[in-house]
């Protein structure tokens, strides 16, 4: 179980060491298919899966999703316009992102496919 | 206590054949010296050499149960060869203990462990010092200071303490349980097995088509053996996938006997580390009746239990036609992780009028039919009477220099036995959402209250359960209302993952008086 958590995060700590920026950015490289998730949405790997496509079966594959769907959604889960059951876990997710990474996160899993 | 079965012992063969295995100590121990109690030996409740034996039972007499537990090495045959485990009394499990409510528990409590190795972390979220014990009543409505069940107590090598836990006249009747809860070697000392069944009888116990059937204990648990002998490292209990063979009452893969007709009340107690066990009898009726210790609105036809660690179940089991059956946990994911199927027993249907069983044993054959009976004072908590409202925010992260470099987390911070996380009166009657960060489940436990299951990832649950461990589910959410009435004093909350509690997720909650 750890592995894979501590695989998770290492994998895009890593990655954005190769991409030369450790620190959180929101810049979105010309190729977000193959760039890897920002370092501030490494949380998210660990449900909703590596490449957007989650390993648990009531959370939803996001891979590919309209990014402007994606953004409203963390928008509205931030404002606590979307609440109640699992929505709660979500605004506890979003709830320190600014707006500029919610957007950089909403165009990284639109574009895996 | 002592009582040695006799049986063959090997695992390849138990699963071909689906012939239990007998695993025995090879070295017998002194037992519990009863004083003010009555016991029992460990014994099949039907009388039959090789069915599986209820584990052994101390009773209270005239409202007090006084008798000695201790902690020791206990050597045993594991499926995977001899070794020696951390266990209560030499006995794996612990012997129940049967009290009424009013009941006084007077447990004179001895370590008899050596002295822990020096090299200790001194973290406290890193697992350590697995020699160094304590004693939790699990589910016990019980006051949390002193001598009662105080989990803060470090009992070392060779001390002994005196325990006494007075419970309450109206202390809501069922199946607890106790077990250690030394922060740091809890997980270690669960996962070998020390941990034991608590009864207080009344409510089911009353209902006639119950009072009427065999009752069975069975304590589910997994012990885990050291590398080489006994267990000094968190390692081998870490990984969650990690390879357990499950036994029930010690034993691996027994025979467990129904009569054709036949229905047995079961009390099943899940007190392993980390697993969760959902579990089925193909071709058999199960009902369930009870969760932890508690009631159900009425008995229910059910294809699968679901236990997480920690969690009791009461059931009925109909034996139907003669024959062979299995209690089998299916393949299941306990969040992300993919769990393989376990045998934990073989269940056989015997003729009805089987010459084995002695004459004058019970004979249940009915499932009751209407509502089942209420613990009086577990009322519903109506929205009115919520003082408080709280979030409870379940994470891991990673950290350098902890154990795997990994720390559990509620509302972001690990356990620190010196910060009140919780700060309530008594009278207070809050309302706690649950919120798991995490793609696993986690079992969460408190000490002292029950409450009461509102609501699991927004779904509202009909029955309002009173239970005082449930799952939240792998990026989910749980709503449960809780009353702080009758105990003041400071105590815990925390997953019944062990490993996860000993690496940080726990917190403390003090209520004021």
């Amino acid at each position: 179980m750890m592995k894979q958590l501590n695989l998770s995060l290492a994998t895009s700590m890593v990655a954005a060491v190769l991409a030369g920026s450790v620190a959180p950015s929101v810049a979105v490289a010309d190729d977000p298919q193959n760039t890897p998730i920002p370092a501030f949405g490494s949380q998210c790997l660990s449900c909703h899966g590596e490449d957007g496509r989650p390993e648990l079966a009531d959370v939803p594959i996001i891979a590919g999703q309209q990014p402007i769907y994606l953004a409203n959604a963390l928008r509205h889960y931030k404002s606590g316009e979307r609440t109640g059951g699992q929505a709660l876990v979500m605004q506890e997710m979003v709830k320190n992102l600014s707006d500029e990474q919610i957007v950089a996160l909403s165009q990284w899993f639109g574009a895996q496919q | 206590m002592t009582k040695i079965k006799r049986r063959t012992f090997l695992k390849g063969a138990a699963a071909l054949s689906a012939s239990g295995a007998l695993l025995h100590r090879f070295a017998g121990g002194t037992s519990a010296q009863a004083q003010e109690a009555a016991t029992l030996t460990a014994r099949s409740p039907l009388g039959i050499s090789d069915d599986l034996f209820n584990p052994p039972e101390i009773s209270s007499i005239n409202g007090q149960l006084r008798t000695n537990i201790y902690m020791g090495f206990n050597k045993v045959i594991l499926p995977s060869g001899p070794t020696i485990l951390r266990n209560f009394n030499n006995s794996l499990p612990g012997p129940t203990l049967r009290i009424n409510a009013g009941d006084t528990l007077e447990l004179a409590f001895e370590n008899r462990l050596p002295e822990n190795r020096p090299d200790q972390p001194t973290e406290v979220n890193i697992p350590n010092h697995f020699n160094t014990t304590n004693l939790h009543y699990h589910g016990f409505h019980v006051s949390p200071k002193g001598n009662s069940d105080n989990v803060y107590l470090n009992i070392e090598p060779g001390e002994k303490f005196n325990y006494v836990v007075q419970v309450p006249r109206d202390h809501p009747a069922g199946s607890y349980w106790y077990h250690p809860h030394r922060h740091g070697s809890v997980s270690a000392q669960v996962a070998q097995g020390a941990a034991g069944m608590a009864i207080i009888a009344g409510a089911l116990d009353d209902v006639p088509e119950i009072k009427e059937a065999v009752e069975r204990v069975l304590v589910i648990q997994a012990p885990i053996p050291g590398v080489d002998g006994i267990l000094d490292s968190e390692d081998p209990i870490w990984p969650l996938d990690a390879e357990r063979d499950f036994l029930v009452n010690g034993e691996y893969k027994p025979r467990i006997y129904i009569r054709e007709g036949e229905v047995q009340r079961w009390r099943i107690l899940h007190a392993g580390d980390a697993q969760f066990f959902p579990f089925k009898i193909d071709g058999l009726e199960i009902y369930e009746i009870g969760r932890d210790g508690n009631p159900l609105p009425e008995a229910r036809l059910v294809e699968e239990v679901h236990l997480s660690p920690g969690n009791r179940v009461d059931v009925l089991v109909k034996g139907a036609t003669p024959g062979a059956y299995l209690l089998r946990r299916p393949f299941f994911d306990q969040g992300k992780q993919s769990l393989p199927p376990v045998h934990l027993a073989n269940i056989f249907v015997i003729p009805a009028n089987d010459s084995r069983v002695p004459p004058g044993t019970p004979f249940g054959r009915e499932i009751p039919k209407g509502p089942l009976p209420d613990n009086p004072i577990l009322v519903d908590i109506t929205d009115a009477e919520i003082t408080h409202r709280r979030k409870i925010v379940l994470g891991v992260e990673d950290v350098k220099g902890y154990f795997h470099d990994t720390l559990f987390t509620i509302n972001d911070e690990p356990f620190d036995p010196k910060r009140d996380d919780v700060v309530s009166r008594l009278g207070a009657v809050e309302e706690w959402t649950l919120i798991n960060k995490t793609p696993f489940p986690h079992p969460i436990h408190i000490h002292v209250n029950p409450f009461q299951v509102m609501s699991v990832n927004g779904v509202a649950d009909p029955d309002k359960p009173w239970m005082d461990t449930i799952a939240v589910p792998a990026a989910g959410t749980v709503v449960f209302r809780t009353r702080f009435l009758d105990f003041d004093g400071r105590y815990v909350m925390h997953c019944h993952i062990l490993p996860h509690e000993d690496t940080g997720m726990m917190i403390n909650v003090n209520i004021e008086p």
